[in-house]
């Protein structure tokens, strides 16, 4: 949920400069990293986003930690960011980043709850349907939900589409609530 | 106790159950950024409308007023406390509206359309969106029927015509709402068979309480019942400790309903108690919303809040059935200040309004209309032709009184003229006072305006001049039955009928006299 107007900025004209280059699979490496690193620990995260902190030690410590992993382009973006200040948005701007990169490449991410794990071959047939229905690649997100009791609930952007027992169940409920002929 | 076998209810469930799909459900949503004063920010919702319904968890439902470039603003319509930040909001596809049909009549429902008075369900099944437009020129007719409050003042003076838009303005504790109240008790004859065979379509009447106590909302359901007047009426009720979104959408609602009854060629009066509440409900939410404040704080779009509303109220044409709405906005002014933003607004929209004065109330003078700055614009077509007769001369009489009226403490050293306006108007002004609850029918106003206008009263002591008209009114139905009948059935003051209303007023006269 990127609601920075800053960091959508930064993430398109990163994604511009990656299609320039014809450096997207390279890019999109070098941000899962540093996503994959923010998302381990909460210390990274709050160095960066501390004001105090100057913006040399912050360039120091980025360059200890990622100068070896990623692309030299790609250092060099959040060398600039960090210059001109911003990189307490920086995990924004990765964030949305990928959300534009899935955008391009016709990905749609999709969070899928269930009451149990799912197998590959479970998943697989839900994949293929969404895929179909979608007309786009789906990018599953696996969350397990008990609640649900049984059936899925996949959230796609703004659309939920909600197969789940406790649903249905809701429905029932409000059905015999108000439709048809009372009961007593 | 009554058997019912096991299969009977397993029959039952699933025949309840028969209609049920088992289906994928697919739903817009967005997620709740922040909420708090009857206001919720909402992330995501990309397709949703403007005052578009939106749902909440724990039944709350929110109306969309403000669509931003990365959120959307929600007013609430329940508990705000239920909602949480990070909840999800249900898109409901539909824009705010409330159900509407004849079995509203009768019954105490909120802005929603949801029951208030525990009668149960409301059986109907046909929704109206509260915001409507109103309609445009060639869909109307001027304004013509008489709408009978019962009030002889306004009958006389400040007539009311269906589909006429009439402010009820003044003070707290002047009598606005007993002036409407009358209004509705009023037309119950329309629904008689009596009215069927004069011709006299019924209307049905909607009330609508803005931000008023509970208890006061009771006591008007009460009145109403009491007077068997809640038969043909709604009664919509968003009190003050309703949040400021229902007391909003409040009027709007009642507007709807209204027009329920106006698209289906039957009449409808709605008032509107009150607007001045409204506003401060719109500005309150306007200023959670973040619009930016103008004039006393309100937003810049308050004049369009009650032009809109009031706008709606219109006499359509006979092509579409020839319904009216009529609608008696209600505004309470602080100190007599008509000239502060609201009440100034509310005046230019209207077609006239009766103007309530405390002095006047303190004086005993009640209803307290001060008539020389109440007017209808619809005027004359809005009258019987026996009342506009006699009416006549019952404004000037009153002007001329007015102005002379601080004479009259200065006792004898008058000029026989002066005496004769005063003496005429201070009867006048007697004869116009009228109890809360008790409409007068229009034939027996028109008599009670001929004997006052005509000069049949001035030599009777103010102080008997109730007594006499009620005295008279009584005298006239038993032995001179034939004028009211007449002016019911022709309206109009035909000159047989001033004869014999001559005659029976001097009759009545002589015998009176005695009594004094």
């Amino acid at each position: 949920m990127a609601v920075n107007k800053v960091a959508v900025k930064y993430a398109k004209s990163l994604l511009d400069f990656a299609e320039e280059r014809n450096a997207l699979p390279t890019f999109s490496k070098d941000v899962d990293a540093v996503l994959h690193v923010f998302g381990q620990t909460d210390e990274v995260k709050r160095f960066f986003k501390n004001p105090i902190i100057k913006e040399k030690d912050k360039a120091a410590v980025f360059t200890t930690l990622f100068k070896e992993r990623v692309s030299n382009e790609f250092f060099e973006f959040v060398s600039l960011m960090i210059r001109k200040g911003r990189e307490n948005v920086l995990e924004e701007v990765l964030l949305s980043f990928v959300e534009f990169k899935n955008e391009a490449l016709g990905i749609v991410p999709v969070v899928l709850t269930t009451s149990y794990p799912l197998s590959s071959q479970e998943l697989d047939p839900i994949k293929t349907a969404f895929e179909k229905i979608l007309n786009k690649k789906v990018l599953f997100t696996l969350a397990v939900d008990e609640r649900l009791i049984g059936g899925f609930v996949a959230k796609c952007k703004d659309q939920i589409y909600d197969a789940s027992l406790q649903h249905q169940l809701a429905l029932i409920k409000t059905q015999l609530k108000f439709g048809g002929p009372s009961l007593n | 106790m009554v058997d019912l076998k096991p299969d009977e209810i397993t029959a039952i469930i699933r025949k309840q159950i028969s209609g049920y799909q088992n289906e994928v459900d697919v739903y817009d949503f967005g997620t709740v950024l922040q909420v708090g004063d009857g206001i919720a920010r909402v992330y995501g919702l990309s397709k949703v409308m403007a005052s578009e319904l939106v749902e909440f968890p724990n039944d709350v439902f929110g109306m969309v007023l403000n669509l931003e470039e990365d959120s959307v603003g929600c007013v609430l319509f329940g508990e705000s406390s239920l909602v949480k930040e990070g909840d999800q909001v249900k898109r409901t596809g539909r824009v705010a509206s409330m159900p509407v049909g004849n079995a509203m009549l009768g019954r105490v429902i909120t802005p929603l359309g949801t029951p208030l008075d525990g009668k149960g369900p409301i059986n109907t099944d046909q929704f109206l969106p509260m915001e409507r437009k109103a309609l445009g020129v060639i869909q109307r007719q001027p304004v013509k029927e008489p709408l009978q409050t019962g009030i002889a003042a306004v009958d006389a003076m400040i007539p009311i015509g269906r589909g006429q838009r009439e402010l009820i303005i003044g003070d707290r504790q002047t009598g606005k709402t007993a002036v409407a109240i009358d209004a509705i008790i009023n037309q119950k004859f329309t629904h008689t068979e009596d009215a069927k065979n004069l011709g006299v379509n019924p209307v049905f009447c909607i009330y609508v309480a803005i931000g008023q106590k509970n208890s006061t909302v009771a006591q008007v359901v009460a009145k109403l019942q009491e007077n068997g007047a809640m038969e043909y009426s709604t009664v919509i009720a968003a009190s003050a400790s309703d949040p400021a979104p229902l007391q909003f959408i409040a009027p709007y609602a009642g507007a709807t309903l209204g027009e329920f009854f106006r698209d289906n060629g039957k009449h409808a009066l709605v008032i509107y108690d009150d607007l001045s509440k409204q506003a401060v409900a719109y500005r309150e939410l306007s200023l959670l919303l973040r619009r930016p404040p103008g004039r006393e704080a309100y937003p810049g779009d308050v004049f369009y809040l009650h032009s809109r509303l009031l706008e709606r109220a219109s006499k359509l044409s006979e092509d579409l059935g020839g319904g009216s709405l009529t609608a008696l906005p209600v505004i309470e002014t602080q100190q007599g200040d008509v000239s502060a933003y609201i009440p100034t607004n509310v005046i230019s929209i209207t077609d006239g309004q009766i103007y309530l004065e405390s002095n006047l109330f303190n004086a005993g003078v009640r209803p307290a209309i001060n008539v020389g700055i109440s007017v209808s614009r619809v005027g004359g077509n809005a009258q019987i032709k026996a009342m506009k007769k006699v009416a006549g001369s019952l404004k000037l009489d009153l002007a001329q009184y007015r102005e002379l009226e601080a004479f009259a403490k200065f006792g004898s050293d008058l000029d026989a003229s002066t005496k004769k306006i005063l003496t005429r108007g201070s009867r006048l002004v007697e004869l116009l006072k009228q109890g809360q609850y008790v409409p007068i029918p229009i034939e027996k106003q028109v008599v009670s305006i001929y004997v006052g206008t005509n000069g049949y009263l001035d030599e009777i002591p103010v102080a008997d001049v109730k007594r006499f008209e009620k005295e008279l009114l009584e005298f006239v139905e038993v032995k001179y039955s034939e004028i009211f009948k007449s002016i019911r059935e022709t309206k109009e003051l035909k000159d047989d009928t001033v004869t014999l209303l001559k005659k029976a007023t001097v009759e009545f006269t002589q015998t009176f006299k005695k009594s004094v």
